[in-house]
């Protein structure tokens, strides 16, 4: 039998900020989260630099994509964000960032704390408190709790909870 | 002082590895419970304002003392059964004494 291979969640949280920050230059620049359709994923390739395959994502039902962009450039992806609603919280099946914000050069920075701050939203209006699930790898373990305020439920299911999401909400969308 | 860096080498890469059943029968229990703590705590905190609302009022030990120690039906009238108590203690000697 094929043993299968766990690969949790492998996204850096940068430093929280209300929006992304460019890097180089420390500005900040507020952003959207919409929805995303099969033409915003043309770009969204393997041979770009995505290590995911967010077309198949997109083809599952089950799931919700959403792409995060800056306001008035809608069509630079600056990250993106799968989600599964189940029946008592949001279940984060895969974050990525854009291939220019990865690594040590990236352009922008806070792109992942803005989509997980975002599924904590969704999962307080859909009515499940805030409450947000995710798979992490071992080593990353710690830096969710200290970056997220997740609770380490056991094995690879780490879950950000009402108040954890309410923190993490009132820093990334504050009204 | 210097901030704890939150910076790693690994930027992100995903997982696709469906969700067990186990885990999210796990996950609902959890939440279920954790639901129930809070619950709890509210519950408990809104129990201990009351009884800090009590020992701050202005009424006597002995009355504080008697508080929630009687519990009445909900629909209990006191005021009609303050007035049969009354008539009953009054009227009677009233009647005699005629």
């Amino acid at each position: 039998m094929r043993k299968h291979e766990q690969i949790g969640l492998d996204f850096e949280v940068d430093n929280l900020t209300n929006s992304i920050e460019n890097v180089v230059s420390g500005d900040s620049f507020a952003t959207d989260i919409t929805i995303i359709s099969i033409s915003d994923l043309k770009t969204v390739t393997k041979k770009n630099g995505w290590q995911f395959d967010w077309k198949l994502e997109l083809k599952q039902p089950e799931k919700d994509v959403y792409k995060l962009t800056i306001v008035n450039n809608q069509s630079v992806i600056q990250g993106l964000i799968s989600l599964e609603i189940k029946s008592d919280h949001v279940y984060m099946h895969l974050v990525e960032n854009a291939p220019f914000n990865k690594g040590k050069s990236k352009v922008y920075a806070g792109v992942p704390g803005n989509l997980v701050a975002f599924a904590c939203k969704l999962a307080f209006q859909r009515g499940h408190e805030g409450n947000v699930s995710f798979f992490s790898k071992t080593q990353l373990v710690q830096h969710y709790i200290d970056t997220l305020g997740a609770i380490h439920f056991g094995g690879r299911v780490m879950i950000i909870d009402t108040n954890a999401a309410l923190k993490l909400i009132n820093k990334y969308f504050p009204k | 002082m210097k901030r704890k860096s939150t910076e790693l080498d690994v930027d992100f890469i995903g997982g696709q590895d469906p969700m067990t059943k186990e885990e999210e029968k796990a996950i609902s229990e959890f939440i279920k419970a954790h639901k129930l703590l809070n619950i709890k705590n509210q519950i408990r905190s809104t129990g201990a304002i009351q009884q800090r609302a009590v020992e701050d009022s202005e009424y006597s030990p002995r009355v504080k003392s008697l508080l929630g120690s009687i519990s009445f039906p909900k629909d209990f009238d006191y005021k009609k059964e303050l007035a049969e108590s009354l008539a009953k203690k009054y009227l009677q000697d009233d009647e005699s004494f005629h």
